[in-house]
């Protein structure tokens, strides 16, 4: 199910908590949205899942707006950052609910799901720890199987080996059903490695937005040292955009050509030289930068 | 299981009803004590004490307390069954679920109405079965109609409810605000009604006559919790079961329109609508001004600056108490809007106070339009109603429809209007209430403190009135409507009084006999409250209190098989009698005179000498034997022991007030 949003606002009395976000997300694939608390990342999921009503702007998921739109809903599941349950609701009797609400929710998928995440169905959730409710909202969004899955701070609260888990079982239902995620985080690095594309709030605007692949594919980190720095000619010819100097080794960012990178670097005979792939915080502190944002003043961690 | 052809879905229904299910059981419980426990236990007392009342449909005996009680908890099931939509967390979770929140709403109603109609029906059926086993009937009809009216008052009660929390974000205030909307016109009237009272001649707050129609009542009447138990126990107003059907309706409707225009983000304010949260502000500090106002001013000296100073203080006192509650702390921020509209409000009500409460005190009817005149005062009133609108009453009673008297009444209602105020002081006690009966059907009630019931204009027209061809006019148990619908009637005197059980019989029978009785004699009737003889008529649900005549037959028949009449009237043990013979002609001069001179200038000057000895016993064996004559022209005037204490005024009493006197043959 493919996400538009078009021209988003959202105000709360006079202050705006999500300005003109203009944004894409393609079916089966995973988007992370970054930001620092009070950017208007749960405003956003808010409005992505129909809770909110926008004030300008729509919401389309395929092309159809999702507020108060049932037939949307139905494929689209979201879970908040603190997950609710219903007082004195155990694990079985919340599934006998989203049996009801979702049409493709699969009662062997949460058998066996509960059974692989060790939870005690018959017993009240709001007994269980931060980390394991958090599972088992996991465990009944993903056997509702939702075509799209907003999911606002997934991750705090679980240890390693389940965050590991759920990643892969999310990854399985995006290969298997095309199932899209929208994952809003304040973490990088949390994102890093799960995230097809990302993007950026920032008191509620939508600073960048990029398919990390293709950022990926045309950038990389050189690092390279030599006897003698080099003039601005060999910055010119690397394409170099961003870099720092200490001493004689130079780390820099270079756009442009990747397959040509070697035999240019070779020519300036330096001492050693090394290509690396950047990390996202790179990605974002050059592309960033480029906007006039410090890095350091969005992104928390 | 979500299914496309049903309307409800299961498990949401489920959900809704859950919430509430051991409220509802509560709810039941409650019903059982209240219906059938109660009536079981007066049915096992009723065995015991044969002398037990019962009225004719049983179940309103405790009727207005189960309505009472359901009342309350069709307001804490709503609170609990919207209670989502007060937090965060669970708003945004049952907004993100696939249905629409109409749908939400709709499953929620239909919670709330299974929970109120099923314990009913449940009492209903316990009724129905145990109605075999007590010693008083009820008719499955009884229980068809009890188990409908409930139900019909509790969804009315359950839409307010819906409507008011979709207000507001807050289960308390939701609280607050029910009881608001239901409390808060009654209220708000009845402190204008008070305060124009006190600033004003002429505001009647509550009528002596006039079929209980008057400022308060109009309001009281029509608030729904006052009405709902009135109904059950008056009886059901069809149209106004259907205004307010239609009504709770309209406010379900509203609560769809509501629901659908929240927006989700307001959970973290009070109020979801600013002008709502502003005008309820204004109000409540409006109404808060008026009591601090009116109990400050009370207990202050009178004077302007001191007024206005009183309700400034409490118009300051009640707003900062209002935004203390709806804010939920003492550090209250300083909110412009709600400033504004209260300052707004405020203007715009002391303007329409000050011009409506003039021109409603100021205006005197038109004579033309006049259809009768009843005149009443603080200690001289004739008749009483308590628990009814007197409705069982005919609209002449205690209404004179004389041109000449009604005449004098405007002129003397003029007088009042014109004359100096005596308001705002304490000892007010004495006052002169002028009731008029309108062709139209209606009643204009006005009561004035600056004429006292002893003034001179107000006593000509008492004299006018005490006349006997009005003597039907004020006889309570003449002015029955439906004597059928008598249930008990007390002969009451100063010493004792005489139940007579066959109330409805003995209403037919006396009502016969008077329209015998002469009117065109004068005869004193003594209006007031302390006459010879008043009787007390209890129907169902209403008790009226009222003179009756002496010379009426079947009365005095009734007396006599009791006791003797003059035991009765306490003419037996009178200190002392005098027997007068009046030719036609000084008849009216004798009555005027009765009433207006002391009893020992009475005596000198018609020469009236005391009766003892034989002639003594064989009057009063002539009295016991119902030997009266109202057309005759013997009188016997006898002192009453019981007058002496009840009449005020430091002035010398009048012989009226310290002798009754009875037409004897």
């Amino acid at each position: 199910m493919n996400l538009e949003t078009r021209q988003l606002d959202k105000a709360f009395s006079r202050q705006k908590a999500v300005d003109t976000v203009t944004l894409t997300v393609t079916s089966g694939t995973i988007h992370g949205l970054l930001g620092s608390n009070g950017a208007g990342k749960t405003t956003f999921m808010k409005l992505l899942s129909g809770i909110y009503k926008p004030d300008a702007g729509e919401v389309l998921y395929d092309g159809v707006p999702v507020f108060e739109n049932p037939d949307i809903k139905d494929d689209v599941l979201f879970i908040n950052d603190i997950p609710y349950f219903f007082n004195g609701a155990t694990l079985e009797s919340m599934a006998r609910f989203y049996r009801s609400m979702y049409p493709r929710w699969s009662t062997s998928r949460f058998e066996q799901l509960s059974k692989h995440f060790n939870l005690d169905v018959k017993k009240p959730l709001s007994q269980l720890s931060k980390g394991m409710k958090r599972q088992a909202s996991f465990v009944l969004a993903f056997s509702a199987r939702p075509k799209v899955l907003l999911l606002d701070e997934p991750f705090d609260g679980l240890d390693p080996i389940i965050r590991r888990q759920v990643k892969n079982i999310m990854m399985q239902d995006i290969a298997n059903h095309e199932m899209t995620v929208i994952a809003s985080s304040h973490n990088l690095r949390e994102m890093e490695d799960l995230c097809d594309s990302v993007s950026i709030m920032h008191q509620g605007k939508l600073l960048f937005h990029r398919d990390l692949n293709e950022v990926k594919g045309s950038h990389c980190k050189l690092q390279i040292a030599f006897d003698t720095l080099p003039d601005e000619r060999f910055y010119r010819e690397m394409g170099v955009v961003h870099r720092e100097v200490k001493g004689r080794v130079i780390t820099c960012i270079i756009k442009g050509d990747m397959k040509h990178i070697e035999e240019k670097v070779t020519k300036y005979h330096p001492l050693m030289y090394d290509i690396l792939p950047l990390s996202l915080e790179e990605i974002f502190a050059y592309e960033m930068g480029e906007k006039g944002y410090e890095i350091s003043n969005i992104i928390v961690e | 299981m979500k299914s496309a052809t049903s309307l409800l879905n299961r498990t949401l229904l489920n959900h809704f009803t859950g919430s509430v299910f051991w409220l509802s059981i509560l709810f039941l419980i409650g019903n059982i004590l209240i219906q059938p426990l109660a009536l079981w236990i007066n049915s096992t007392n009723i065995r015991m004490r044969s002398d037990r009342f019962i009225p004719d449909n049983p179940l309103d005996m405790m009727g207005g307390f189960q309505l009472a009680g359901g009342m309350v908890y069709v307001i804490f099931l709503t609170v609990f069954l919207f209670s989502y939509k007060n937090k965060e967390s669970s708003l945004d979770f049952m907004h993100a679920l696939p249905i629409r929140r109409e749908r939400l709403l709709s499953h929620a109603l239909v919670a709330g109405l299974i929970y109120i109609a099923v314990p009913l029906a449940i009492t209903a059926i316990i009724l129905f079965f145990e109605r075999y086993f007590l010693a008083f009937n009820i008719s499955t009809m009884d229980i068809i109609e009890w188990f409908f009216y409930s139900l019909f008052v509790l969804f009315v009660v359950f839409a307010f409810s819906v409507f008011s929390g979709f207000l507001v974000n807050s289960g308390f205030v939701h609280l607050q605000l029910v009881i608001i909307i239901f409390f808060l016109p009654v209220i708000f009237w009845g402190l204008n009604v008070t305060v124009a009272d006190t600033l004003f001649e002429g505001v009647s707050t509550t009528s002596s006559t006039g079929n209980g129609n008057d400022l308060l009542s109009v309001v009281v009447n029509n608030t729904f919790p006052i009405f709902a138990v009135q109904q059950m126990m008056d009886g059901v107003i069809l149209w106004k079961t259907i205004v307010w059907l239609i009504l709770a309706l309209v406010f379900i409707m509203l609560s769809y329109f509501l629901y659908g225009r929240n927006r989700n983000e307001n959970v973290h304010s009070t109020f979801n609508h600013l002008w709502v949260r502003n005008m309820l502000v204004a109000f409540l500090s409006i109404s808060g001004m008026l009591i601090v106002g009116l109990i400050i001013s009370f207990t202050l000296p009178d004077g302007l600056f001191i007024f206005v100073l009183s309700f400034l203080i409490g118009t300051t006192f009640a707003y900062i108490v209002v935004e203390m509650s709806f804010q939920g702390t003492v550090r209250i921020q300083r909110e412009k809007g709600s400033l504004i509209t209260t300052t707004i409000a405020l203007i715009i009500f002391w303007i329409i106070f000050i011009v409506g409460w003039n021109q409603y005190v100021s205006y005197v009817p038109d004579e033309a339009e006049i259809e009768g005149v009843s005149l009443n005062s603080s200690w001289n009133s004739s008749y009483s109603s308590y628990g009814g609108s007197g409705g069982q009453m005919k609209e002449e009673y205690l209404y004179i429809s004389d041109t000449e008297v009604i005449e004098e009444a405007t002129q003397l209602h003029r007088e009042a209007v014109e004359g100096p105020s005596l308001k705002n002081s304490i000892e007010d006690s004495d006052w002169v209430e002028i009731s008029y009966r309108m062709s139209d059907g209606s009643h204009i009630n006005r009561r004035f403190d600056n004429l006292t019931a002893g003034s001179a204009p107000y006593q000509d027209i008492l004299t006018k009135v005490n006349n006997g061809k009005y003597a039907k006019n004020y006889d309570v148990l003449y002015n029955i409507e439906s004597p059928s619908e008598v249930r008990l009637v007390e002969i009451t005197t100063s010493g004792g009084y005489i139940p007579i059980e066959e109330g409805a019989a003995f209403v037919e029978e006396y009502q016969r006999a008077a329209h015998q009785i002469d009117e065109g004699i004068p005869i004193y009737m003594g209006i007031g409250n302390f006459s010879l003889l008043s009787a007390n008529v209890e129907f169902d649900n209403e008790f009226y209190n009222g003179n009756v005549s002496i010379y009426n037959p079947v009365l005095l028949n009734a007396i006599n098989e009791e006791q003797s009449i003059t035991s009765f009237l306490n003419v037996r043990n009178s200190e002392e009698m005098f027997v007068i013979s009046l030719g036609e002609n000084d008849k009216n001069e004798f009555f005027e005179d009765y009433q207006k001179i002391e009893p020992e200038a009475l005596i000198t000057k018609y020469d009236l000498e005391e009766v003892t000895g034989e002639e003594k016993s064989e009057i009063l064996n002539a009295i016991d034997q119902g030997r009266l004559n109202e057309k005759g022209n013997r009188i016997l005037m006898f002192h009453s022991d019981a007058k002496e204490w009840i009449e005020p005024g430091n002035a010398a009493p009048t012989a009226s007030q310290e002798y009754n006197i009875i037409g004897i043959e």
